[in-house]
């Protein structure tokens, strides 16, 4: 079937590879026990089969034909993603957005138009060298794409001020597992149903998204800062719920241990950035609302090295295994869930450091990103063994699954507990939209 | 450097047992060669890089070509060639890994068809060039080096006329190929008898002054005294609206960003800044020997680098020059000199 697929993928004119480096390019996703499979020269998977589409239509091309043969499609973009969703376990196709990279800058109507494959870093960089920010900074913005962002429910460090990505999002195109192309007529906001949603965490399932129009903002003349020191978490928490009133555009509390990295402190710190016209009598404000002591420099420190993740690359050659888990939780659970998830991450033998930060603030509650490392014999059981004290930890203290990184493989046998009853419907919609369930196969549920 | 607070606070939350099996691994920490570092690195410069915007597939993006390179054992792949030397990942890293320098390394390990016919390419283009430096043969205090990308720029005249111009004593010896492309490449063997060569050349002089900021920087990596030609240009009035192109190897490795600046300013130029620039410039495709290899994507590169600018690009390197359709500063003050 694959073979037929691919001669009419190519007669289709369609730019195809089966070589090899192509294949073992488009062999995972950044979940890191497939680093540790690379350390071994081994690859996780591997497609049959690599396709680079350039246009919406190309994309239908493919799909249509993949529908016709049920060969199975995993979606690429940057493969930044770290939840074992792209990985294509039973080969087949390996769909690459990034062909797709077409930046169109409406400066009237404050939007851009992007195809999935723009990589955000570049995006971001244009977009400021004409006045304006997407001001959707998530720590993989360098290498993840628009695509990406839409289909993992992608958010950023500055969403605390200006949203998610569903937030920022006017409209999108996407082509349907059989072919078909979907879009709307854009308007700054509507009443009635709003499918586009469909797509918006949806991780390849139901459709690839090809092309997405976002707010986009002017980028600030005042930008200022306050850092703050605490003995708790808790402390902090509370000065962070009192600090949303005064509308901050990003927020962050390092526990003790982070604070250690990123400052050389062990202290609880919070930073916080003011931006647009006021920010400056905003932040004064701010420093004298918050109960924690002033300091200086230290959200500089952090905005510094926000997108640096070498740490990576200097322990996983020597066996550590590192993951990061984001939850969210009202705040009335934050502090207990924090220390229940890090006492539930420090219990299992083998992990050397368990840490957390609050990255996301809602009126409501707040996003916990725990991160760990651990030196275990054996690291697929001590990975796997972490994920599920730590999620067991969060569901018990008023946690989620999930906040940003999404579902993949890798948490689907939580995703009853996240959505529920909810996950029936999406069963449905996955078999209406994907009869031959060709997208990313064994994604979110079996 | 571990933090000692790091440390106490590993020392104080790990079993007994990870912290016997710590104390014998934490010495290689970060130790790990570049290539696997990279490889490990979820790819954090990608939207920096100039060849995988050209050719948008994962393959030819920085950490995938380090994980392509990590898997060469028995042969290599095609993407460890689809590199350029412009450092724009290396200036991003916190690691300072330069994706093109470990490649190098890689290809220098395979005779591949890919270096064979680039050679033969490439040597070609050489050939045409060695009648017409002969014509201008002169001696003097200073070597004018042109670097064969000059002569194919069509830089070399009026180089010459304007040196004359500015009454610097240069001499024109032998041409001569630095050996950048064989560099490139992974030939050392071929790359240390050209820089022997020019060594041997240069050793006659005082010093050496080249159009070309590949040549300047392989000659001072090999002990040469080398310049860049933009040290002796002289202003003359010219006024007008420009954008300068920083060439990457005169930006990133010669440090030489604010010097064109300040020539064309007192040149009463208008310079204005396109995105990407001075050290975060963005290669035009025609660095290195991608053009040698990937014609279709170099040319892709250039194309996609001339729409970033909005007024006449001025640059400092024979090679942006023919990628962009740009003037060189070296043309730009010969015209009124």
């Amino acid at each position: 079937m694959i073979d037929r697929a691919v001669e009419e993928l190519k007669a289709a004119g369609i730019s195809v590879s089966t070589a090899e480096e192509d294949k073992i390019a488009y062999c995972k996703d950044f979940n890191p026990l497939h680093l540790h499979r690379l350390l071994k020269k081994e690859t996780p998977a591997l497609p049959d089969v690599v396709v680079f589409p350039k246009s919406t239509e190309e994309v239908s091309a493919v799909l249509r034909i993949a529908n016709t043969y049920g060969v199975p499609v995993y979606i690429f973009g940057g493969a930044s993603g770290v939840i074992d969703a792209a990985t294509p376990y039973e080969g087949g196709i390996a769909l690459s957005t990034l062909a797709l990279n077409r930046v169109e800058i409406d400066a009237d109507n404050r939007m851009v138009k992007a195809g999935a494959g723009v990589v955000g870093g570049r995006l971001e960089k244009i977009l400021n060298h004409h006045g304006f920010t997407l001001r959707h900074s998530p720590q993989s913005l360098y290498c993840s794409t628009v695509g990406g962002w839409v289909a993992t429910a992608a958010s950023g460090q500055f969403s605390t001020g200006y949203g998610n990505i569903e937030n920022l999002l006017i409209s999108l195109t996407a082509v349907l597992p059989d072919g078909e192309v979907v879009t709307e007529k854009m308007t700054p906001r509507r009443a009635g149903p709003d499918l586009k949603k469909l797509f918006v965490g949806s991780e390849g399932l139901l459709g690839v998204v090809t092309e997405v129009v976002m707010k986009i903002f002017e980028l600030p003349e005042e930008f200022l800062t306050i850092s703050v020191e605490y003995d708790t978490m808790g402390e902090a928490v509370r000065d962070a719920k009192a600090l949303m009133s005064l509308k901050p555009a990003l927020i962050r509390i390092f526990d003790d241990e982070e604070s250690i990295r990123y400052f050389d402190l062990e202290k609880f710190t919070l930073i916080a950035v003011f931006e647009g016209k006021g920010a400056g009598s905003r932040a004064d404000i701010a420093k004298k609302m918050v109960s924690g002591e002033i300091a200086e420099g230290y959200a500089e420190k952090w905005l510094g090295r926000r997108f640096d993740v070498s740490d990576i690359s200097k322990i996983v050659p020597l066996g550590f295994i590192f993951d990061t888990i984001e939850v969210a939780c009202f705040w009335g659970d934050a502090e207990r869930l924090y220390h229940e998830v890090i006492n539930a991450i420090r219990r299992v033998e083998g992990t050397v450091t368990a840490s957390a930060h609050a990255s996301h603030f809602y009126e409501s509650g707040l996003c916990f990103y725990f991160t760990f490392a651990g030196y275990p014999e054996d690291v697929e059981k001590y990975y796997r063994e972490v994920w599920e004290r730590a999620i067991k930890a969060s569901l018990k203290n008023g946690g989620n699954v999930t906040h940003h990184h999404g579902i993949g493989r890798l948490r689907k046998s939580w995703l009853s507990a996240e959505i529920g009853g909810y996950i029936s419907i999406l069963k449905d919609i996955k078999t209406m939209f994907d009869k031959r369930n060709i997208l990313n196969r064994g994604v979110m549920f079996d | 450097m571990i933090n000692p607070k790091v440390i106490s606070r590993i020392i104080a939350n790990t079993d007994m047992k990870t912290k016997l099996r710590l104390a014998k691994v934490i010495p290689k920490l970060g130790k790990a060669d570049e290539i696997t570092r990279c490889m490990l690195c979820p790819n954090m410069c990608l939207h920096l890089c100039p060849v995988f915007d050209a050719e948008r597939r994962l393959t030819v993006s920085p950490s995938v070509k380090a994980r392509l390179g990590y898997f060469s054992e028995n042969h290599t792949y095609e993407a460890i060639y689809h590199c350029l030397p412009c450092d724009a990942c290396k200036n991003a890293c916190p690691m300072d890994i330069s994706v093109n320098d470990n490649l190098r390394e890689i290809r220098a390990g395979f005779d591949t068809e890919i270096a064979r016919k680039a050679v033969e390419r490439i040597e070609r283009e050489l050939l045409k060039n060695l009648k017409k430096a002969e014509s201008e043969r002169r001696d003097g205090r200073i070597l004018y080096f042109p670097g064969c990308r000059t002569f194919e720029s069509g830089l070399f005249d009026k180089t010459v006329e304007v040196l004359e111009k500015l009454n610097l004593d240069f001499a024109i010896d032998d041409f001569l190929c630095c050996g950048m492309p064989y560099y490139e490449l992974g030939l050392y063997d071929r790359f240390k008898t050209a820089i022997e060569e020019v060594k041997r050349q240069a050793s006659n002089y005082e010093g050496v002054v080249s159009n070309c900021p590949h040549c300047v920087a392989i000659m001072r990596e090999n002990g040469i005294k080398a310049a860049h030609l933009i040290s002796v240009l002289q202003p003359v009035k010219v006024g007008g609206d420009f954008s300068f192109h920083d060439p990457c190897i005169l930006a990133r490795k010669l440090d030489i960003v604010e010097e064109p600046r300040k020539l064309l300013g007192e040149m009463g130029c208008s310079i204005h800044e396109p995105v990407f620039s001075k050290r975060d410039t963005h290669c035009c495709g025609y660095g290195g020997v991608y053009r040698f290899i990937a014609p279709e994507y170099a040319e892709k590169i250039a194309s996609n680098r001339k729409e970033h600018f909005s007024h006449q690009i001025v640059t400092a390197c024979p090679s942006c020059r023919m990628a962009l359709k740009a003037v060189d500063i070296v043309e730009l003050v010969g015209e009124r000199l």
